[in-house]
């Protein structure tokens, strides 16, 4: 990268991506505009996008803003130092923060489809919407939505030796949430909507891991296949109280703790599928 | 999709654009082209409209920087837009718009035409020279047509005019070779061909255009070939489909409305989506509503939690259009001009193909895109919602949004 904020990627020079540098504080801030398009109308390509947050990252920049994205997708994609902060105004493309492992990730924005797929560890906060597949087969880490999640919300996820993610969506949900869980934690506030839209239908169809948490009001017809609403423990009172403080602490909001709206769904049984095998058909 | 034709009916179909392989072994698209990406790319179509609420003409511009943002989204195997509003001057006329071989083929249609009504005025649709597009182009054409009233017009068949130019589309699309019809609406027009969404709007020169709404679609063709014909919208009469997904029930609903006289000749499956739409709404006169209820029903088990009133209907509409389903994941963008220049977007019932609408600040404008940032790109402050699964979000100019995609699909109440 040379001084005027231009960079090389394999004897190509690209003139969309204008850095800006800040030193003067303890962390080093650097600033990437990504919102200009080529002659054929297209944004900035997502690869020369990521490869300049990395280049960033190398320079030893530790807060790194994106201003202007445009749909560039894999922002952040399996950033694995947990000092690293991206800061994304616009809108991220579909993929934010995939595999990400360790970093934190902040959208002043919406976020689209995808977001946190298969995150590993590190943080991710969207001050807007998020679309479908929120957080899908996330293995650790946590999710902070604060608007809206769309379908699919935290489908596939799972935990493992003491590993455990989190979604935290500050606003409601649609169809299939949790969808086929094997653990994790998803709660869903409905802060400031009709209690009948919090939550769409097939609530943790198939799951046979993890804890479901809905603010509102659920009917049990709501629920998918395998999923059951049990009543709450002392051990998830301590849960709720943690990722309501996280919540709060991105957004600056005040939850209410009126915990006999929190409704509490778990899998019926671990093992969904036992006794449906047959070894004879083979 | 199988393949009912042994031999392309067109010389250019198939002719540029289908995926062939090299001698190593590798899928090569297009020589030629200013491509920005090398090889296969994980896809999935790009679909953006937006429709003018308070009846401001929009510049094609403006959907071109739409669909181009979502230049993920395809594979530069065709891209597309269709305009309505766009011929005011003439809004009575059937305005017909075919891809021809050559001047022979375009002779003998044109003749075809005057046999069967009267040709107001005809022009060459204006294409550039000079483009990033493979050869051999499509002559593109544009006829301004008055069907001349026939006694089975009336009588004992109960045909209408557009039922009429419905049979000349399809007589043209099945027996002339070197000749396919891509739009045939009152007020509207499509542009589409075989390329990237920015070399189409470029071949078209797209910004020419002003009109009252545009949709507009990128592909990444799955199980179809990439061809001139088989870009999207697919059109027939005021109806313009543009489809991100697959109709896996592509063979029954292909059965029903050929039952109705249509014929399937541009070799995907969007084709019958827009046919249905012609079948369910112009022909049997649903509400749009219902019409996407009959394509993107609720399961029975849901539909026993409305009310009986509610039940009995859409019972009674899964039963009679059952071959209206369609089964498989979309997220579809339907234009309509009669009685109003309407969009409607709707996604299968499980949600299995990203959809989003919005609205501008001023609530001037309505969008809807496969991905957000397509609306983004040309109305930063817009606010954006998702519509519900199965359930079609609605705007017509001058009056509107008129669902947003969030109710119930009756209007009615969720009863406990």
């Amino acid at each position: 990268m040379n001084s005027d904020g231009k960079f090389s990627i394999n004897g190509f020079i690209d003139h969309h991506i204008e850095f800006s540098f800040e030193a003067s504080g303890v962390v080093k801030t650097a600033t990437i505009r990504a919102d200009k398009r080529d002659h054929l109308g297209h944004p900035l390509d997502y690869k020369i996008l990521n490869l300049a947050i990395k280049k960033c990252i190398n320079a030893g920049y530790k807060h790194i803003v994106i201003e202007g994205a445009l749909g560039q997708r894999y922002i952040g994609a399996a950033l694995s130092d947990p000092d690293v902060k991206i800061e994304v105004h616009g809108t991220p493309g579909n993929n934010l923060g995939a595999f990400l492992n360790g970093a934190t990730i902040e959208v002043f924005g919406n976020a689209q489809d995808l977001t946190g797929n298969t995150m590993n560890s590190g943080k991710i906060i969207v001050h807007g919407n998020a679309g479908d597949v929120t957080g899908l087969a996330a293995r650790s880490g946590i999710i902070l939505i604060k608007g809206n999640s769309g379908y699919r919300t935290g489908i596939h996820m799972k935990e493992f030796a003491g590993l455990k993610p989190a979604i935290v969506v500050g606003g409601g949900v649609k169809d299939y949430l949790g969808e086929y869980m094997a653990g994790g934690t998803v709660l869903v506030l409905g802060i400031g909507m009709d209690e009948r839209v919090v939550s769409g239908a097939n609530i943790g169809a198939g799951m046979h891991g993890g804890t479901i948490f809905i603010r509102g009001r659920l009917n049990p017809n709501q629920l998918g296949s395998g999923a059951v609403i049990k009543e709450k423990t002392e051990n998830d009172l301590v849960q709720l109280e943690a990722l309501i403080r996280e919540y709060e602490a991105a957004f600056g909001v005040e939850v209410p703790r009126d915990w006999e709206d929190y409704t509490k769904v778990v899998p019926h049984t671990h093992r969904p599928f036992h006794g449906h095998y047959d070894p004879t058909l083979i | 999709m199988d393949e009912e034709r042994s031999f392309p009916k067109s010389s250019f179909f198939l002719s540029n654009g289908a995926f062939s392989s090299n001698e190593s072994g590798e899928m090569s698209l297009r020589s030629g082209s200013m491509r920005r990406r090398e090889g296969y790319q994980l896809g999935g179509c790009g679909i953006a409209g937006c429709l003018s609420l308070d009846g401001e003409p929009i510049s094609g511009e403006k959907i071109a920087t739409m669909l181009t943002t979502m230049s993920e989204r395809e594979n530069g195997l065709g891209a597309g837009y269709a305009c309505y509003g766009l011929f005011p001057e003439r809004r009575d006329e059937f305005c017909l718009q075919f891809f021809f071989d050559d001047e022979d083929v375009k002779n003998s249609v044109e003749e075809f035409l005057k046999d069967h009504g009267n040709i107001t005025k005809d022009e060459k649709v204006f294409t550039k020279k000079s483009t990033t597009l493979k050869p051999p182009f499509p002559l593109v054409w544009r006829f301004f047509f008055r069907p001349v009233e026939r006694r089975e017009w009336r009588g004992n068949q109960k045909l209408s005019e557009e039922d009429y130019v419905v049979r000349l589309v399809m007589h043209v699309n099945q027996h002339v070779d070197g000749a396919f019809c891509i739009s045939s609406g009152k007020d509207m027009a499509v542009f589409k061909g075989n390329g990237y969404s920015f070399e189409i709007s470029d071949f078209y020169d797209i910004q020419r255009y002003r009109g009252k709404m545009w949709i507009s679609h990128s592909r990444f063709p799955t199980n179809s070939p990439g061809w001139w014909g088989g870009a999207h919208p697919i059109s027939i009469l005021d109806w313009a489909v543009c489809h991100n997904g697959e109709i896996t029930s592509y063979g029954v609903n292909r059965k029903f409305v050929e039952m109705e006289g249509y014929s399937c000749t541009l070799l995907t499956d969007t084709e019958v989506v827009a046919y249905l739409w012609d079948i369910l709404v112009r022909k049997h006169g649903l509400p749009i509503n219902l019409a996407a209820f009959a394509m993107a029903p609720w399961y029975y088990h849901d539909i026993k939690h409305l009310d009986p009133q509610n039940q009995k209907l859409a019972t009674l509409i899964r039963v009679t259009y059952k071959e209206a389903f369609l089964n498989g994941p979309f997220s579809i963008l339907v234009g309509r001009r009669e009685p109003e220049i309407t969009m409607i977007a709707l996604a299968d019932r499980k949600k299995l193909r990203p959809l989003i609408v919005g609205q501008s600040s001023d609530e001037g404008m309505f969008f809807a895109a496969s991905e957000e940032c397509a609306i983004r790109a040309i109305e930063p402050n817009a606010e954006t919602w998702t519509p519900n699964a199965g359930s079609p979000a609605i705007a017509q100019v001058r009056n509107g949004i008129i669902r947003d995609g969030l109710e119930s699909p009756f209007w009615g109440e969720w009863n406990e």
